[in-house]
């Protein structure tokens, strides 16, 4: 009996370790608000938003730690100001860019899609839920998030329609990573 | 480790244990589940079944069937409230616990688990878990036992886990002992 008692912890410590130290890590919401509101008045007047996780807490405290992502979601109010139905597609850009016209933002090699496409019909206005969200991120686009969370955590998003003409607007947009740390 | 080839592993070592156990129960049990160091998730409930078989004297292997809804996590962004769905959290797994007998009695356990954590919009992640606790079980008449659980379960997910708290209360009906 007594090499029971030490045998079950045992096999439990045992277990516990043997896999690394995955059981000090937590996952931690980290959200970024974006420029509002972002404004695409057409394909030849897109506007830039500049994420710096950097700028919060919880990922400067957990940023040597990350392993992973746990969540993404992209939040916020789109309203299409278009005069047709609109399919919001999400790109980012690893550096920090200024992109102003969809043509510049095509002609950058390093773009990736990332979210989308999100459908909106003409007038329409929409605050996106965030399960919603979450399920327009594709894997491509949470690869290169999490390299980017990964890295800097210093990107730019570009929201555009997935075909001319569009105008659309996004009010209160807030960029939501949860960040999966461990030591 | 492959899903399928867990419970298999589980169910092959338990036919002969089952073939020559010196008693074999039926259980079901319901409670709390808390996310631990999860923004994503909130408290839930927990619910299950488990077939404790009591090999060797001292000795209890627990195959179980556990399910988790966790609690939704509602946030505000900017001025606007978001809520996340909490998701779910399905294992089938065997605990080993050291059952000292009698009436009354407090007992250690550990175990592993195949569990698949489901969210609304994400990818299903099936992943290996472990976990260990402590459980307190009363006998309320013959063949009857009630019993307190606390537990932590925590699914590797690579380098980090998702870990839950989990508090139940089970009853559970012995099919068969020997003496």
């Amino acid at each position: 009996m007594k090499n029971l008692r030490l045998i079950l912890p045992s096999l439990a410590l045992a277990a516990l370790t043997s896999t690394g130290c995955w059981l000090v890590s937590g996952q931690f919401i980290v959200p970024v608000e974006l420029t509002s509101p972002l404004t695409v008045a057409s394909a030849t007047t897109i506007a830039a938003a500049q994420v710096d996780l950097n700028t919060n807490g919880d990922y400067k405290d957990h940023k040597a730690d990350l392993k992973g992502l746990a969540d993404l979601a992209l939040l916020g109010i789109f309203t299409n100001t278009g005069a047709g139905a609109l399919d919001v597609i999400v790109y980012m850009t690893p550096a920090t860019t200024t992109y102003t016209t969809a043509a510049q933002l095509t002609a950058d090699g390093t773009k990736i899609k990332v979210w989308g496409p999100f459908t909106l019909g003409v007038g329409a206005s929409k605050e996106i839920g965030w399960d919603e969200s979450a399920a327009l991120f594709g894997a491509a686009g949470k690869a290169a998030v999490l390299s980017e969370v990964k890295g800097d955590g210093i990107f730019t998003l570009y929201a555009v329609g997935a075909s001319a003409p569009y105008a659309f607007k996004l009010e209160k947009g807030v960029a939501v990573v949860v960040i999966d740390a461990g030591k | 480790m492959n899903r399928r080839f867990m419970i298999a592993l589980i169910a092959l070592a338990l036919v002969p244990a089952a073939a020559s156990a010196r008693g074999v129960g039926l259980g079901v049990f319901g409670g709390a589940s808390i996310p631990i160091l999860q923004d994503n998730a909130t408290q839930g409930t927990q619910f299950g079944a488990r077939v404790p078989v009591n090999i060797v004297p001292l000795l209890t292997v627990e195959p179980f069937y556990a399910k988790s809804k966790l609690g939704d996590k509602t946030d505000t962004f900017a001025g606007l409230s978001y809520t996340r769905d909490g998701g779910e959290v399905t294992s089938f797994g065997a605990n080993v616990m050291l059952n000292l007998g009698g009436p009354v009695s407090f007992y250690p356990f550990a175990g592993l688990t195949s569990s698949k954590l489901e969210v609304t919009g994400s990818e299903d992640v099936k992943k290996t878990g472990y976990d260990f606790g402590l459980g307190f079980g009363i006998a309320i008449v013959p063949k009857l036992r009630l019993d307190v659980r606390g537990e932590l379960n925590a699914v590797v997910t690579d380098q980090t886990s998702r870990k839950y708290g989990n508090i139940t209360g089970g009853v559970s009906y012995a099919l068969f002992s020997m003496p």
